[in-house]
């Protein structure tokens, strides 16, 4: 069996792309399994998904704990600590979709099996474009599990048909493009046997603890404050201050309360914390707000 | 022809085959994408059904027991809080005797919200008179709705049944199936012949009515056991005809190289699949381990489950529920079963695990193997088992301390 983890942000196509192997592989005559998983906040929050692909019925289930390739969709990630990117994957190959190069990735994580580059096109960014990550990443994923690209053509007209033939094409072309790349890299999966070693799970029996402690409460404000929620925007809201009239009707709808009119009668936007979800840009009556992609998370707040 | 789909597209193909007549509908994860793929196929004209959106739950169950005691064939949709906020009539119309199918996709309960699955929510509703059915895989859901519908409807039985389903390990999870025809599906269930069931205008009828004094309501409340009872049989038949007509052939307790095992598993739901992949796993070793999972939970098919683990020597109960202050629900029900018997196993341990999603890893079916049979040797059954690890309780330590919640105690 290969096991395929996808990590990503919400909105990025990281569901989509585990649709788009599995569904390959069922059409190619194997038996897949593909998932997601993910909490109750969705565009930008982390999330994961994953495909598993065998000659074999499936019984295994749920997220895959040791997989046989990691499939990263923001390089961001690997500094989240909440994420667990690197779960499991100390020995597994990783393709991460990035603008940056191998030596750029390098200072942000260390690896000692190959990490495949996917380079990120600039039709893959945004949000009315994220099938272009999906179908890179599937297309990437495919040519290193050494499925021809032909399933994935056909599995791209069928998951994606939805959407109209101009995206289908411009899905393929990228899938195509990213296959190829990583399919000249030489690098072929292999299944890490599941049959390792008989581990003790080192359970514990919990102690009683005082509800005080035990009850699911959290104690003041610094949590609120100190977790970057500002990661999670894919989009950037920018006011543009000659068009704002300081309404103010931004800050009303801002669902997170991240946005305020400052001192000079324009809205300021905390970028530390307001997750993109761009409800101030639609609720302006002065279109003021426009939006800018977040190629990378380095270089604000 | 095989598809590909997720749990919750296999709970609204269940629907559809079942061509129902009437959905009242309250969305709630991970239930919503079934609500959504019925909504867009009743707008898209591809089923007649008649589905209303209600303002709540109660409402909801209120309005599918309501529909149902009309005699048309009703389906409904629920998950956690949503079943729990229905309870109260849930336990109604099972009295008024009104047959439809409530799928249920499990989902942990609050407090603390949560959204992966267990199932606490669905054995909250173990006693309300509703029939259950739990899936393990997403071919199970929608053979599981239309075997439903034979139960329910059947004129010895003729009460709801639940189709359960885990949150996201088969909700959100997209596997191949075998989607039954619409030929098929009419012959094993034709459109509903109601019988006794009718509600008409020119003919007043007052239902579900009250009763003052026991005795009365001990007839009718027992008139309801022996319906569920009826279960059994019905089951056992209408899954005959089901596997004639697909191939596919079900039974109400699904047991897996149990036959020579010296310790079985015993659970219930989609987490099955990862106890299969340990037997064959321990069995590689030469440890001879077998599964037993119940499909049919009420009525509780107690001589098939006796049948199938009687003869071994330990038995672990793997509960992903927890009832406070005793341990897991199915772990008490498999002992009342077993209590009597003559030559039962020496040993019957429970294991909680996979409460809220937690995974359940191949090294824990190890250790619980190893555990059941020394309990087995040597007569002596540990106490009810939590699945949590060293390394999760310091992870739990660093989150409270994150909370502020570290040290604090009630020193007044």
């Amino acid at each position: 069996m290969l096991s395929i983890r996808f990590h990503g942000r919400g909105g990025q196509g990281m569901k989509t792309a585990s649709r788009l192997v599995g569904r390959s592989f069922f059409i190619a005559g194997h038996e897949v399994q593909d998932g997601q998983r993910y909490g109750a906040e969705r565009r930008g929050a982390p999330m994961t998904a994953y495909a598993r692909i065998s000659h074999e019925a499936i019984h295994h289930r749920g997220i895959v704990s040791h997989p046989d390739l990691l499939v990263v969709a923001d390089h961001t990630l690997f500094a989240q600590a909440a994420a667990g990117v690197m779960a499991g994957a100390s020995s597994c190959p990783i393709l991460v979709l990035t603008s940056l190069s191998l030596a750029e990735l390098a200072n942000i994580f260390s690896h000692d099996a190959p990490v495949v580059r996917v380079a990120e096109d600039d039709n893959s960014r945004g949000f009315s474009h994220g099938f272009g990550k999906s179908a890179a990443c599937a297309g990437a994923a495919l040519a290193l599990a050494d499925l021809p690209f032909d399933f994935l053509e056909s599995a791209i007209v069928l998951e994606l048909d939805a959407y109209g033939k101009s995206l289908v094409q411009a899905n393929i072309e990228i899938a195509a493009r990213a296959h190829g790349d990583a399919a000249a890299t030489g690098l072929k999966l292999r299944s890490i046997s599941l049959d390792r070693h008989w581990q003790d799970p080192d359970w514990i029996d919990l102690p009683f603890e005082e509800a005080g402690m035990s009850a699911p409460a959290i104690h003041g404000a610094e949590t609120s404050s100190v977790v970057k929620t500002g990661d999670w925007r894919i989009m950037r809201p920018l006011v543009q201050a000659e068009l704002c009239n300081g309404c103010g009707l931004c800050a009303v709808y801002c669902p997170d309360g991240v946005v305020e009119v400052g001192p000079g009668g324009v809205a300021v936007v905390d970028y530390f914390h307001c997750k993109g979800c761009l409800i101030c840009m639609v609720q302006c009556p002065c279109h003021a707000i426009i939006t800018q992609p977040e190629s990378g998370m380095d270089d604000h707040a | 022809m095989r598809e590909l789909m997720t749990g919750n597209m296999a709970a609204a193909w269940g629907m559809r085959l079942a061509e129902v007549d009437y959905l009242p509908a309250f969305p709630i994860t991970p239930q919503t994408e079934i609500i959504e793929t019925v909504a867009r196929w009743v707008a898209d004209g591809e089923v007649k059904t008649r589905m209303v959106t209600m303002d709540s739950e109660h409402s909801m169950v209120t309005a599918a027991g309501s529909a149902a005691a009309t005699g048309i064939r009703v389906f409904t949709a629920t998950s956690s809080q949503g079943l729990l906020y229905g309870m109260e009539m849930l336990y109604a119309v099972a009295g008024w005797r009104a047959p439809f199918v409530l799928v249920n996709v499990s989902r942990a309960l609050s407090s603390p919200v949560t959204l992966e699955p267990d199932h606490n929510d669905v054995l909250a509703a173990r006693d309300s008179g509703f029939l259950q059915l739990h899936c393990a895989t997403c071919q199970e859901v929608v053979d599981g709705v239309l075997l439903a519908y034979r139960l329910a409807e059947d004129k010895h039985v003729r009460l709801p049944v639940i189709v359960n389903l885990d949150g996201y390990y088969l909700s959100f999870t997209r596997e191949p199936l075998v989607l039954p025809t619409l030929e098929m599906a009419r012959s094993f269930l034709p459109s509903f012949d109601s019988g006794t069931i009718r509600f008409r205008g020119h003919q007043p009828l007052s239902q579900g009515v009250a009763v003052l004094g026991g005795s009365q309501y001990s007839y009718f409340r027992y008139q309801c056991h022996l319906a569920a009872m009826n279960g059994l049989d019905v089951f056992a038949e209408v899954a005959a005809q089901f596997g004639e007509l697909t191939g596919r052939h079900y039974q109400a307790v699904n047991a897996y190289r149990h036959e020579d095992a010296e310790v079985i598993f015993v659970m219930m739901g989609s987490f099955s699949g990862k106890a299969r992949v340990a037997v064959d796993h321990l069995r590689k070793k030469g440890l001879k381990a077998g599964l037993v999972r119940l499909f049919l939970l009420r009525p509780f098919p107690e001589n098939d489950l006796v049948d199938s683990i009687c003869h071994c020597r330990g038995v672990a109960v793997i509960d992903q529920n927890i009832s406070m202050g005793k341990g897991g629900v199915l772990y008490g029900e498999i002992a009342s079963a077993l209590y009597n018997r003559k030559g039962k196993p020496e040993a019957l341990v429970n294991f909680i695990g996979g409460l809220g999603g937690r995974d359940i890893t191949s090294d824990e079916f190890f250790e619980m193997f190893k555990i059941t049979a020394q309990a087995a040797a040597d007569g002596r059954v540990p106490s009810p088992r939590l699945l949590y690890s060293r390394d999760e309780y310091g992870r739990m330590q660093g989150l409270r301390a994150m909370a502020g919640a570290e040290g604090k105690r009630d020193d007044r």
